[in-house]
């Protein structure tokens, strides 16, 4: 398969000669993402859309001819979702990246989708508001993050992307611009990977920042105590904005990469397994300490070595940071691997355990980072070996941890999206459910075909 | 038992900080104050000290009564005691003026064996402090200590490491002495939630000017200062630099070369 002079020809009138690539002129970087050990796959076609306009016309023309259309944001994924599957055009929507207003009274924000979620959540902050999901890669699109309904630790309290997509302009598989509000089942474009329909604009809405926040750390000297912990403290009625697991080894091995770990790594000479960190937030500096103090009074039931503060903005920072520093760090090895997946929180516990034993048969010693309250688990593994000799090994373990996540009644696709990577590992219920969805929005199957739960 | 002294200030968090272009006047507005990133590594080294070779850790700074919150951070880390030196008269000060106030202010604290000072403020990083308060209190100095690695009340010594552009040195000072601390050993101190609690009930010693016995009126506060500030302005920032994804280092290589050669 393959595409045509005549298409291409028209694809050139359409969106213009400086925004159509093809063959070696198109760039290296389009023919992966993040995903660990996925063969580039490079598309017959790039173009690198700049208005929704041009984004119908490239679909239009696309659906006549039966060219398959990848979308494709900044590249961060994890999955393989925004690679062309075998052949077709991919759609770069990187250069609509404009911010188009805050609107303060209705709290809302108008973007398009190369918008960079960094940029968001600093836009939001600079009008005293606040853009509140935080999947750890900041450089991500907002429509990348609206596409695979991206999450992350402050989703226990907050919820994912979906929760703050009020509406948006979206180009089905024709051509055919609609807005999200005006049919409900539009909105099951929100998190489709790209294969129900282009997202080219969104209207995000924005919460008020808390008046007060503090960040706690509390370490263990075990790490099964700290996954039991928080399932206590939310039972006690605790509400923390995240609720996260670090292990001990994640955060000395990204600690030698940045120069400082930051959390704890011993305490009072007692080794820390791991460390629980829970963000609080209150309307001022008293509701913080109220759930503080709160907190020291089950201290001891908890089983926490200690109950670190940091209620400064530097301090907060630098948790912040060091946070953000774990998946950087893993991918400046030489070799690394990272499973993500969703589980019930109460399965939490029996997947690590089996992450660590599988682990074990392969010579690889998994670091987690895990959202205790919403059951996201960070598996990651790093090694000195090539990647060609690191990939076997690890491939066969992400599998065996995707399928062990499946067995346990989690989602594979995790905070990532499933892309080309995880399909293999749902449900036939979800098959069925997204076919459905296909036949009704994409029919001739041109929208990212491959993806998702295809 | 060896009387510590760290030196710190409350500065605004510069990374939230603004300036006006129009006029060059900093918005201060909706900025948080915050403990001095490097004075945080100055108590943190103190602290170090304190657990390996016994002693007091006093805190202090001169400021508005707002300053107090840097205080009782320095509290809550550990410290065990904190100076809030306070007095409109102060306001205006520069280093000159700031040096011989905390000097003032700390003679009448009784003399300290060891003073800790970060290298240098984020907001006016003049890195003079530490000099001038070596020189006031007539203390051996340390400029850039990477790690103490042992003091020695009785033989009135210290020994710490120091960086410099060719490796690393070992000192061997006399007591008292002054230490201008790097971060790298001395991260700061997370607080826990007793030491914050106690830290909330703590009971600061203020000192205004009327306090500090024979302080000179002339060498305080803007009178006392002779580092004036004519202008502010926000630097003219060079042009951002390009990424050069090209997809391959091969590739990379090539753009780079073609943007050196100006094509």
């Amino acid at each position: 398969m393959g595409i045509d002079s005549e298409f291409l020809n028209i694809l050139t009138d359409k969106a213009g000669e400086n925004r159509v690539y093809t063959g070696g002129d198109i760039n290296p970087s389009y023919g992966k993402d993040e995903a660990a050990f996925a063969e580039p796959s490079m598309p017959d076609a790039v173009v690198e859309a700049n208005s929704a306009g041009m984004v119908s016309d490239v679909l239009k023309l696309c659906r006549s001819y039966r060219v398959p259309v990848t979308v494709r944001g900044a590249g961060t994924g994890k999955a393989g979702g925004c690679v062309a599957a075998e052949w077709g055009v991919l759609l770069s929507l990187r250069d609509m990246n404009a911010i188009l207003g805050v609107d303060e009274a209705a709290r809302t924000m108008r973007v398009q989708p190369g918008a960079l979620l960094q940029d968001v959540k600093a836009e939001a902050e600079r009008h005293g508001l606040r853009y509140p999901p935080d999947p750890g890669e900041k450089t991500a699109t907002i429509g990348g993050n609206a596409s695979t309904n991206a999450s992350g630790p402050c989703a226990l309290k907050y919820g994912a992307t979906r929760d703050y997509v009020l509406d948006a302009e979206i180009v089905l598989a024709g051509g055919n611009t609609v807005r999200l509000s005006e049919r409900p089942e539009y909105a099951e474009v929100i998190g489709s990977e790209g294969t129900l329909g282009v997202i080219t604009e969104l209207t995000l809405r924005l919460t008020d920042k808390p008046g007060c926040e503090a960040i706690l750390l509390l370490p263990f000297a075990g790490a099964e105590e700290c996954v039991s912990a928080a399932a206590a403290i939310l039972a006690a009625g605790f509400e923390p904005a995240a609720l996260e697991f670090l292990d001990t080894a994640l955060v000395e091995y990204s600690g030698s990469v940045t120069g400082s770990a930051v959390f704890p790594v011993s305490l009072d000479g007692e080794r820390v397994a791991a460390t629980l960190m829970l963000t609080l937030e209150g309307a001022d500096e008293d509701a913080v300490m109220e759930q503080m103090e709160a907190l020291a009074e089950r201290a001891e039931e908890l089983g926490c070595l200690d109950i670190l503060v940091g209620d400064t903005p530097n301090m907060m920072r630098d948790f912040r940071a060091a946070y953000d520093a774990f998946h950087t760090s893993v991918e400046s090895a030489a070799s690394s691997c990272e499973a993500n997946v969703s589980l019930p929180p109460e399965e939490v516990w029996t997947y690590m355990e089996f992450a660590r034993a599988e682990g074990a048969k392969r010579g690889i010693e998994p670091m987690f980072c895990t959202h205790l309250g919403s059951g996201g688990v960070h598996t990651f593994a790093v090694s000195d070996k090539p990647l060609a000799e690191f990939a076997p090994a690890a491939g066969e373990y992400m599998s065996a941890l995707y399928e062990k996540c499946a067995s346990l009644g989690g989602d594979p696709a995790g905070e990532y999206g499933v892309g080309r990577v995880k399909g293999a590992y749902l449900s036939a219920e979800r098959r069925a459910a997204h076919a459905a969805l296909k036949a009704e929005f994409d029919p001739e199957g041109i929208l990212n075909p491959g993806k998702a739960a295809e | 038992m060896l009387r510590i002294l760290v030196c710190v200030k409350q500065v605004p968090d510069v990374d939230q900080l603004r300036m006006d272009p129009e006029t060059g006047s900093l918005i201060r507005d909706g900025v948080p104050s915050i403990l001095n990133p490097q004075d945080a590594n100055a108590l943190s080294a103190a602290l170090s000290v304190k657990v390996s070779f016994g002693g007091e850790v006093t805190a202090i700074t001169m400021g508005p009564p707002m300053a107090e919150s840097a205080l009782r951070e320095c509290l809550a880390a550990g410290a065990d005691r904190a100076v809030l030196v306070t007095d409109r008269a102060f306001g205006g000060a520069d280093t000159l003026a700031t040096s011989y106030v905390i000097a003032s202010a700390a003679g009448t604290l009784g003399g300290f064996d060891l003073i800790f000072c970060g290298k240098e403020t984020i907001d006016g990083a003049t890195g003079q402090m530490g000099a001038q308060l070596a020189e006031r209190f007539d203390a051996s100095q340390i400029t850039g200590a990477l790690l103490v690695l042992g003091v020695d009340e009785a033989a009135r010594a210290i020994r710490a490491e120091r960086e410099l552009e060719r490796g690393v040195e070992t000192l061997e000072a006399s007591l008292p002495c002054l230490l201008t601390m790097e971060k790298t050993n001395y991260p700061a101190r997370i607080p826990n939630l007793k030491g914050k609690l106690r830290a909330k009930k703590a009971e600061i010693t203020v000192l205004t000017a009327s306090d500090i016995p024979g302080l000179d009126r002339d060498r305080i506060g803007d009178p006392g200062s002779p580092t004036k500030v004519p202008r502010m302005f926000p630097p003219v920032l060079p042009e951002p630099g390009v990424m050069i994804d090209e997809g391959g280092a091969e590739a990379n290589a090539a753009r780079l070369c073609e943007l050196i050669r100006g094509v």
